[in-house]
């Protein structure tokens, strides 16, 4: 899809109001399922965003420098006896980006129904 | 995954899926989504156990995970190697085709009308799965910026 820059959809402005909320806290950083069940806590649906479209938005948000990311120290997966996690932390440009999609969200979503579109 | 630890079926399941779609990418790219997937799905079901949900819930909530995530998945792997992301840069230089619109409509996710962009004539608006960014024309096509190299999935 050819966006405009700094333009994002919905699913990576929750990802992003997410990671300002964690920024914002003691504990910045988070990994992909603990997004996943924050997203379904939000939005009181429960279901947990699928694989694909989760990692697929992550890699995406982080290659254009809205998130960073960093595996944590082996050792400490290794401690804990589980996978290394991926650990990703909102940048100053994912919180402008934010910011100005968070600004614009009113007149970016035009209901459906008033073009006379239904939706698929 | 530590001694104790067996994967469930389902995330067997799923590890096997990563495993083909990623097969014969760059390694780095390859492992990558290898290892983070190896750790969603090792914290999902530890997760569940420690709610105390139900196995079979547990390998339901998982497959459903799989299964509503391929397009985005085979979409994520058509993408150039360290392609340009379209959120602030130039688009990819070959399109993903969108996914069809069923699997939204299974998930039960909503549809956005936008605005094309000024420089095509194509009706005027298109729609946008707000959870997957699916594009779609009111009648179903893709929107011609799919078409012309900018598709992201």
């Amino acid at each position: 899809m050819r966006r405009k820059p700094g333009t994002l959809i919905p699913l990576e402005v929750e990802i992003l109001k997410v990671a300002v909320s964690r920024g914002a806290s003691d504990q910045p950083e988070f990994h992909g399922f603990e997004l996943a069940k924050l997203i379904a806590e939000n939005e009181r649906s429960g279901k947990l965003l699928a694989h694909g479209t989760l990692y697929k938005a992550l890699n995406r948000l982080a290659e254009s420098g809205m998130l960073t990311s960093d595996w944590e120290e082996a050792a400490i997966a290794l401690g804990d006896g589980r996978p290394r996690r991926r650990l990703y932390r909102i940048t100053v440009r994912g919180e402008q980006a934010a910011a100005t999609a968070v600004a614009s969200e009113p007149s970016h979503r035009a209901p459906v129904g008033r073009l006379g579109l239904e939706p698929t | 995954m530590n001694a104790r630890h067996r994967p469930t079926l389902a995330a067997r399941l799923t590890l096997r899926w990563v495993r083909v779609y990623t097969a014969h990418l760059d390694p780095s790219r390859r492992d990558t989504r290898r290892a983070e997937l190896a750790s969603d799905l090792w914290e999902h079901e530890t997760e569940a156990r420690r709610v105390g949900r139900g196995s079979l819930r547990m390998n339901v909530q998982i497959v459903r995970r799989l299964l509503t995530g391929i397009p985005a998945d085979l979409s994520w792997r058509r993408e150039p190697p360290n392609a340009t992301p379209a959120i602030a840069g130039p688009a990819p230089a070959v399109a993903a085709a969108p996914p069809p619109t069923w699997i939204c409509r299974l998930r039960g996710h909503h549809y956005v009308t936008k605005r094309l962009p000024n420089n095509l004539d194509e009706g005027g608006f298109y729609r946008v799965c707000e959870r997957c960014n699916h594009e779609r024309m009111p009648d179903g096509r893709p929107p011609a910026h799919w078409l012309s190299g900018g598709g992201s999935g």
